[in-house]
């Protein structure tokens, strides 16, 4: 089931050097809410405080943070990262086979059973319509995949535990146009079964596949709103420049 | 609650280093007796006469070495990855490194004394085996936990983002990331098992009861006699082939040799 995403007055710094300040945002229950921005912005940052693995890291954060009106701070980190799943730029395959990787999250649950795994990951394959390319590969090493299949084996990891929102950072910018399109086609299917808030490289990405668009400058949200109202009537001149890719 | 966690930290520490302790103390009148029966039975066949016997005492040897100093070794690894954090550690990890540099005639000089009196004790493969763990448990732990520190960050917060608690992220993740080269140090680990002379003479001193390969090629060396060096020869080769093996299979190009006494 998706999650309302609800950020209000978010600060987070670390060392007293501020990395975000004032950060408002909604994601709403199954929607995609894209975040741009330049690099160093601040949008990692962001997508780390929201499964609070940036606290971890030493960041001091304040503001509120509201998963279906439930305060993440009122919660165990742990317990927080069961319903909040997480992509990385650089697709991170553990040691294994490949569905020693997709099952890696509900193997350090606890969950060992060989059936219960294959079952698992098979349902996760398959609402990702990739089933067929990797039936016969279960059993391989996941070291002989290319990038790009890491990187769905990875968005699988995530999936395989049904988080309730996705936080994607930057999840296609190693790869190739193709390939990206592939994910992005993928990750637009599957918003009825997660919210997903996504760092984006390019606005043409946001473009496609986002319902919300926030645009991020120096810690802080300059505007956010409809994708296409963002694009169509941006109220700030970086947004401008960043949507005719004068930054991008 | 720093100070009490801490105070955890080490009561952890050393519960699991006791326990391990205890454990290897339980096991070693089963090594005698599985080691004892098994030559007896060998005997009894006679497949055992001369260069058989070095042989299956040297195999014996290994394997015991390994199960004393596998699970201790990967104990006091995870201590010191989980619990043991800043200038601590930096002084455990000398700590470890400078024991595994102690010279083996000196160790083995330890052991002589240890056991002088006991005939028993000068009869028994476990004695060798026990100085030979203690002798390389550092050289164990420092590679182990080398091993465990050189997987990338990412892979920690790849499970960290997976929800899971740190001990399943070590078990789940990190151990099984770790592996190859905790299994390259294994095998220099039987390199040096089998290298090692040195310490074994000193320990036994003039008898030796029990003969593995490497007392047997300084033996069959120190008779001079023809049949003798050719023999020596041949387990010298036997030898170097297992090194060419282990080289090939499990290490890097140019990555060091860690052998005590290098063949060539």
């Amino acid at each position: 089931m998706s999650i309302q995403l609800v950020v209000e007055d978010l600060n987070a710094s670390f060392d007293d050097k501020v990395v975000l300040h004032d950060v408002a945002v909604t994601a709403e229950k199954g929607h995609v809410l894209a975040l741009m921005g330049k690099t160093g912005c601040g949008k990692s940052t962001f997508l780390r405080v929201i499964n609070r693995m940036a606290e971890q890291r030493g960041a001091v954060v304040s503001g509120r943070i509201m998963l279906d009106n439930n305060s993440i701070f009122m919660q165990e980190p742990n317990e927080i990262r069961r319903k909040v799943g997480m992509v990385f730029t650089e697709p991170v395959l553990f040691a294994g086979t490949i569905l020693r990787n997709i099952t890696a999250g509900l193997r350090l649950q606890g969950i060992t059973g060989k059936q219960a795994l294959e079952e698992r990951a098979e349902e996760t394959l398959r609402r990702m319509e990739i089933y067929g390319e990797f039936r016969d590969l279960l059993y391989t090493d996941a070291a002989l995949l290319t990038r790009a299949q890491a990187q769905l084996i990875c968005i699988a990891r995530a999936l395989a535990l049904r988080p309730g929102l996705l936080l994607l950072d930057e999840p296609t910018r190693l790869l190739d146009a193709m390939t990206s399109s592939k994910i992005e086609d993928i990750l637009f299917n599957l918003r009825e079964d997660c919210t997903m808030v996504m760092a984006v490289h390019s606005p043409q990405m946001a473009g496609r596949i986002a319902e919300e668009t926030a645009m991020m400058e120096d810690g802080t949200i300059l505007e956010w709103g409809r994708t296409s109202d963002l694009f169509y009537h941006p109220k700030h001149r970086h947004t401008e420049q960043f949507i005719s890719s004068k930054f991008a | 609650m720093e100070r009490r966690k801490a105070l955890n930290s080490v009561f952890i520490g050393a519960v699991l280093l006791l326990s391990a302790l205890a454990l290897l103390t339980l096991l070693i009148p089963l090594f005698h007796l599985a080691a004892d029966a098994l030559t007896a039975l060998l005997r009894s066949w006679g497949v055992l006469p001369g260069i058989g016997a070095v042989f299956l005492k040297t195999l014996q040897l290994v394997l015991m070495v390994l199960l004393m100093v596998l699970p201790v070794a990967l104990l006091i690894t995870l201590w010191m990855f989980e619990c043991v954090k800043g200038a601590t550690l930096v002084r455990l990890q000398r700590f470890m490194s400078g024991f595994s540099r102690i010279p083996a005639v000196l160790l083995g000089l330890v052991g002589n004394w240890l056991i002088s009196g006991s005939d028993s004790m000068h009869e028994s493969l476990v004695t060798m085996a026990l100085l030979l763990a203690v002798m390389f448990l550092p050289f164990m732990v420092s590679n182990m936990d080398t091993a465990l520190r050189a997987v990338p960050e990412k892979y920690l917060t790849a499970g960290e983002a997976l929800s899971g608690q740190r001990m399943a992220i070590l078990r789940v993740v990190l151990l099984p990331q770790a592996m190859p080269s905790m299994a390259r140090a294994t095998l220099r680990l039987v390199e040096r098992i089998l290298c090692e002379a040195t310490a074994l003479l000193v320990l036994m001193g003039a008898v030796m009861p029990n003969q593995v390969l490497a007392t047997e090629l300084f033996r069959l060396a120190w008779l001079g006699r023809k049949d003798a060096a050719v023999l020596a020869f041949a387990l010298a080769a036997t030898m170097i082939l297992i090194r060419l093996r282990t080289s090939r299979r499990w290490r890097s190009e140019g990555e060091d040799s860690n052998c005590r006494y290098n063949w060539w």
